[in-house]
């Protein structure tokens, strides 16, 4: 409990320190934003800039205190000069800047840019002491650019056309749809839109989008239309020996030490394909079980490959 | 109570800062409000302060009053150590600095990404984004294990951690790290594996456990100049070696994207494509069925042969 008092008061001190020059270049901001900015209620902002009323250099007459006014809902400042300028980085933030500035330099809609990216990262790193921009780089699911043209499809409620790759049934096709929302899952980066090629809602791995066109077509899309989704499908794997390629694939827990032998496992998808595609893929160290029809097509396709190879039964 | 002292570290920071020359501790304790009671007591209070104010990052510089009497230290905050203070900015690199943190939102960074941003807006510069395209930058990384790791390799800190292993057997691992990375959609930690003697790569999703120190910082030298892309790149990703595949027509985008076409039926594309590790290469090959056939290296069609027929053998 009192450690938690001292470091909520640090906190708010810092706060304090920020808010001062955030106020300085924005006079006149209201309360609501103002909170908003600083994510706190605004309770606790009218607490904190009557803590910061009863600050500033000693003698604490009214030539020294800083000089805030907030009565009418918008708050100016006055009287503030020394601290005035914002606080140095902290080294998270550097690191943040830095890393997501090296982010941006690989993106390609940026190239004039490259020189401003290279001499802010070098200015941060120098404060940092570390070079760290050749040590830790990212790299997005897509381009910003890309990433940019969905946002505003989303934001727009326009539509757009994606050249997108269907890794399940192995299809490049262009797919007009209403893009509704970003969602991850298991790490993995997904928009879920309405396809007016498939008349649904279906989902979209970030990462297969080939490329965005924006369209104009007006078409009508009834919103009003339910979801459909595909039925998922369960199917029983056996995965033959200890293997950590396995339980990626299918996405199970990792933690799971204490195995010996087969270890038979459920695993569910929208699509079949996917699941045969991965068994086929483990070349026989996992077993698809049931159901019966599912395991049939693991063997029948297991066949038709042979036979491409020659090998008749 | 906490309002108050509050009310006292920002007095201090503004007399710190504001001073030409270096503050006493009896000019503090006489003139910034706050400092009560016994002399231990406001002793105390000021040693509690001046901790707090360093936990902030504010820098406080401790100097002789006089160099003919220094038994009495001074104090003082210089206001360069104290500000922000990334040169002169253009609109276009205020605008940019934001993109950089607009990435972290919802991810590994994104409170350092957020106080970041409030420090970029009280700069007092437009930023503009009118001179940049439109992009929405967004990185993803939500392993817990992420700033400790970035930490760890910017202060040169050993450390140790539990790496489920290919068999799933979780080990205990001792590396030097020397950078984190991207490549689809995985980070990678890559550094010196202390019992391996050797570099390494992990998988960040593979950490089994939260990455502990230890050692003190600076305690290894990272080669000079490491690039940790390029080293994932050679080590996961190169591909050296060549196959001849036959790719049926529509089909195989991902072998596509490298392929080098020889000759064309009416519906197969012979092709040569680049490939590195022999195991994955084998699992794409696989992943296709029939639609892609494997010519050679021999070594490699008689594999897919062998685990196309325990396929059917465990699937009968």
């Amino acid at each position: 409990m009192a450690k938690s008092t001292i470091n909520a008061s640090l906190d708010r001190t810092a706060r304090l320190l920020d808010l001062v020059p955030y106020l300085v270049v924005h006079q006149g901001i209201s309360l609501k934003d103002l909170a908003k900015e600083f994510a706190i209620s605004e309770s606790q902002l009218i607490e904190d800039l009557n803590t910061l009323w009863m600050c500033g250099l000693p003698g604490y007459t009214p030539l020294e205190l800083m000089d805030l006014s907030f009565d009418s809902g918008y708050v100016t400042i006055q009287n503030a000069e020394t601290l005035q300028q914002p606080r140095s980085l902290s080294r998270d933030e550097a690191l943040t800047l830095i890393l997501g500035l090296g982010y941006l330099s690989d993106q390609t809609d940026l190239k004039e840019n490259t020189l401003a990216l290279e001499r802010l990262i070098a200015k941060l790193s120098s404060s940092l002491g570390a070079a760290l921009p050749s040590q830790v780089h990212a790299e997005g699911a897509i381009s910003a650019a890309m990433r940019g043209s969905l946002d505003k499809a989303i934001s727009d409620r326009s539509t757009v056309i994606i050249s997108y790759h269907s890794m399940a049934r192995d299809v490049v096709s262009d797919r007009f749809i209403h893009p509704l929302e970003f969602r991850i899952d298991n790490e993995v980066e997904y928009l879920n839109a309405y396809c007016e090629d498939s008349a649904g809602y279906r989902t979209f791995r970030l990462d297969r989008i080939l490329d965005i066109t924006p369209s104009h077509s007006s078409t009508q899309w009834n919103r009003g239309s339910a979801p459909t989704r595909n039925k998922k499908i369960q199917v029983e794997i056996a995965i033959a020996s200890r293997l950590r390629d396995a339980y990626e694939r299918f996405h199970l827990p990792l933690d799971k030490t204490n195995l010996e032998g087969d270890h038979l496992t459920q695993v569910e998808s929208f699509s079949a394909d996917w699941i045969i595609r991965e068994v086929m893929s483990l070349g026989g160290q996992a077993r698809l079980i049931s159901p019966d029809f599912e395991r049939d097509l693991v063997r029948q396709r297991s066949e038709r490959a042979l036979l491409a190879y020659g090998i008749a039964f | 109570m906490s309002s108050r002292k509050t009310e006292r570290l920002i007095n201090l920071t503004i007399a710190l800062l504001a001073t030409k020359r270096y503050l006493t501790k009896s000019e503090i304790f006489r003139s910034i409000e706050g400092y009560e009671g016994s002399p231990e007591a406001k002793e105390r209070m000021f040693e509690r302060d001046k901790d707090d104010l360093r936990k902030l990052g504010i820098v406080i510089e401790v100097g002789g009053l006089d160099p003919l009497f220094d038994d009495e230290p001074g104090y003082r905050i210089r206001s360069e150590s104290y500000g922000l203070n990334l040169g002169r900015l253009t609109g276009t690199e205020v605008a940019l600095l934001s993109l950089a943190a607009e990435a972290w939102r919802g991810a590994a960074l994104g409170e350092s990404a957020q106080s970041a941003l409030l420090k970029l807006a009280s700069l007092g510069i437009a930023s503009d984004f009118d001179s940049l395209p439109t992009m929405a930058p967004k990185l993803t990384v939500n392993s817990s294990n992420f700033v400790p790791l970035a930490h760890a390799i910017t202060d040169r800190i050993s450390i140790t951690f539990g790496y489920i292993s290919a068999d799933l057997q979780q080990e205990e691992r001792h590396v030097d790290p020397y950078g984190l990375g991207s490549r689809h959609s995985n980070w990678y930690l890559v550094g010196h594996d202390h019992d391996r003697k050797a570099i390494r790569t992990f998988r960040l999703d593979r950490i089994s456990d939260q990455v502990a120190n230890t050692t003190k910082p600076g305690s290894f030298v990272a080669p000079e100049d490491f690039d940790v892309l390029a080293f994932l790149d050679a080590e996961l990703f190169e591909a050296t070696k060549r196959a001849t595949v036959k790719i049926r027509k529509g089909k195989g985008h991902v072998l596509r994207e490298s392929a080098h076409m020889i000759s064309s039926d009416d519906e197969f594309d012979l092709c040569q494509v680049p490939f590195g590790n022999a195991e994955r290469f084998l699992d794409v090959v696989l992943w296709h069925g029939d639609d892609v056939v494997l010519i050679s290296p021999s070594g490699l069609r008689e594999e897919v042969i062998t685990r196309l027929q325990k396929l059917v053998a465990t699937h009968g």
